[in-house]
């Protein structure tokens, strides 16, 4: 197949597989006569974009700023610990299975724990969308930081490097393929973080962001802008995790051969 | 060739842990501006031998020592400038050419624009000169050998430590860079210590090639090479080097384990 035949495939067949799906969801709802109330249609959740533009612009808002403050937060602590851990070796004894184990916990059970203590509010939202990103990034980041070939270490010895030349000049660009990898599940994270947040910790004082609005539109019975919300939360998932890897591409393409697959 | 030793091997051992004995009482004197090689079988030590002599381990017993320049008044009795090549071109991906040749001053503190001159002149002796804003990845493998050449030749060492870096390289390659070294040797006097597994690179290459056995490595046999400097593409084909490459064939036969 040639190449160009090739890229016009790359965008037609998801376009059909989409118009695909949507056909498959108005054929499901006809065929078992499904109520509004349990499977809305396609056009019906369209008219509720509208219909709720106003509370959906300020959740998202909400949620948008929510997720920022916890991924940004997860990112440069944990990019900071690492560069800790990987200095002092004693750190990382002591901390290295706890940062393993955290990283098991439940997304749920962290947002429950975190609201009995905090309290709802942004705050406990930022903090939810925080430690969920945070673990992943240290974990990815340490990794690489860890596994510089122990040829490069030589050389650097060899060269009577100081330890944060070693740091700064050889573990910290070696590691950072590592770290974007980190910082890409923490982008994903943060987006259904903040959301699974603030279904427990959101409030009506202009803290309700779109996981609180999905709870008020299904006590409103407004199932079609439930499925509104739903979508813009992937869509926003979709953005931050652009955002990563467009700062990957900006520090890796000269050089990593991860930047070099054209998909 | 100056006969003065530059670094003088006294009774020298390794051993890693409770492992089997790796060198064994390793006694050798190399002279300043000489170049050694080292050949043997696999698990003979060679590579332990550099890295003692680099610096990068300790030994278990006996010694190593250097002769500084007498005019430093043993000020300075550390070891000579070292740069060290390794098997693999060991370059920094995310760096360019210019910037990894630099890598070794950076490292010394020198100054940006400095660094900077000296790296693009060592490219144009190690015919770089072409690919300076080229990354690792878009070079060949003997290309990027000529980078990590031109990195260890940045200092200006006394002393240059080569553990089988043209071993990944087709033939002709591994054959020019020879040549190539082997002017350079004759421009700046380093010292060489050179681990390979090739008897003609060896004979090629070197004022007197060290045969090893293994399991533990002790020194079998020391082989002098008189043929004259510069070697080129014609002494590979005289008959002199070729009764050196026949002799060291032997030597080494004598070190191979039995079948």
């Amino acid at each position: 197949m040639n190449f160009s035949s090739d890229r016009f495939l790359r965008v037609v067949l998801p376009i059909l597989t989409g118009a695909g799906l949507i056909g498959l969801w108005y054929a499901i709802k006809a065929l078992f006569g499904l109520h509004d109330l349990i499977l809305p249609a396609p056009h019906q959740v369209l008219q509720a974009f509208a219909s709720e533009s106003a509370s959906l612009t300020k959740a998202t808002q909400t949620t948008f700023v929510g997720a920022s403050l916890g991924f940004f937060a997860a990112v440069t602590a944990g990019l900071a610990v690492s560069l800790l851990m990987v200095s002092f070796r004693y750190l990382r004894y002591s901390l290295y299975p706890f940062i393993i184990l955290m990283q098991m916990m439940p997304l749920i059970a962290t947002a429950a724990i975190i609201v009995i203590i905090f309290d709802v509010g942004v705050p406990s939202v930022v903090l939810i969308a925080f430690l969920i990103g945070f673990f992943p990034v240290v974990a990815s980041t340490l990794q690489g930081l860890r596994s510089v070939p122990e040829g490069h270490l030589e050389l650097f010895r060899l060269y009577r490097a100081e330890p944060w030349q070693e740091l700064f000049l050889l573990r910290l660009p070696y590691s950072l393929p590592y770290f974007f990898t980190g910082a890409k599940i923490a982008a994903t994270l943060a987006v259904i973080g903040s959301v699974t947040g603030e279904i427990f910790a959101g409030s009506t004082d202009g803290s309700g962001g779109l996981g609180f609005m999905i709870i008020v539109f299904k006590s409103e019975l407004k199932i079609s802008a439930i499925y509104a919300a739903t979508i813009i939360c992937c869509l926003m998932g979709f953005v931050f995790v652009s955002f990563v890897l467009f700062f990957k591409w900006l520090c890796l393409h000269h050089w990593h051969e991860s930047q070099m697959i054209s998909e | 060739m100056n006969s003065r030793p530059l670094i003088r091997l006294k009774n020298l051992c390794k051993q890693f842990g409770e492992g089997p004995q790796v060198l064994d009482s390793l006694e050798l004197e190399i002279g300043k501006g000489e170049f050694i090689s080292f050949l043997g079988p696999s698990g003979c030590g060679k590579s332990t031998l550099l890295r003692l002599i680099a610096g990068l381990l300790p030994p278990n017993s006996g010694s190593i020592e250097f002769k500084a320049d007498s005019d430093a008044a043993g000020s300075r009795s550390s070891r000579p400038e070292t740069a060290f090549i390794f098997q693999s071109p060991t370059l920094l991906p995310w760096l360019n050419v210019r910037d990894n040749i630099a890598t070794a001053a950076r490292l010394r503190g020198a100054s940006k624009p400095e660094r900077i001159l000296k790296a693009e002149e060592l490219a144009r002796w190690v015919q770089l000169h072409e690919v300076l804003d080229y990354y690792p990845r878009q070079l060949s493998g003997g290309m990027q050998m000529r980078v990590s050449i031109a990195r260890a030749l940045s200092l200006s060492p006394e002393l240059l430590l080569l553990d089988e870096p043209f071993g990944a390289l087709d033939a002709i390659t591994r054959n020019r860079l020879n040549e190539e070294l082997v002017a350079m040797q004759q421009r700046d006097r380093w010292s060489a210590c050179f681990v390979t597994h090739s008897v003609q690179e060896a004979v090629f290459l070197s004022h007197r090639v060290v045969v090893l056995s293994s399991q533990p490595g002790r020194i079998e046999a020391i082989i002098d090479v008189p043929i004259d400097f510069p070697r080129t593409l014609q002494t590979r084909e005289s008959e002199a080097y070729h009764q050196v490459v026949v002799k060291t064939q032997k030597a080494l036969q004598g070190v191979l384990p039995k079948k």
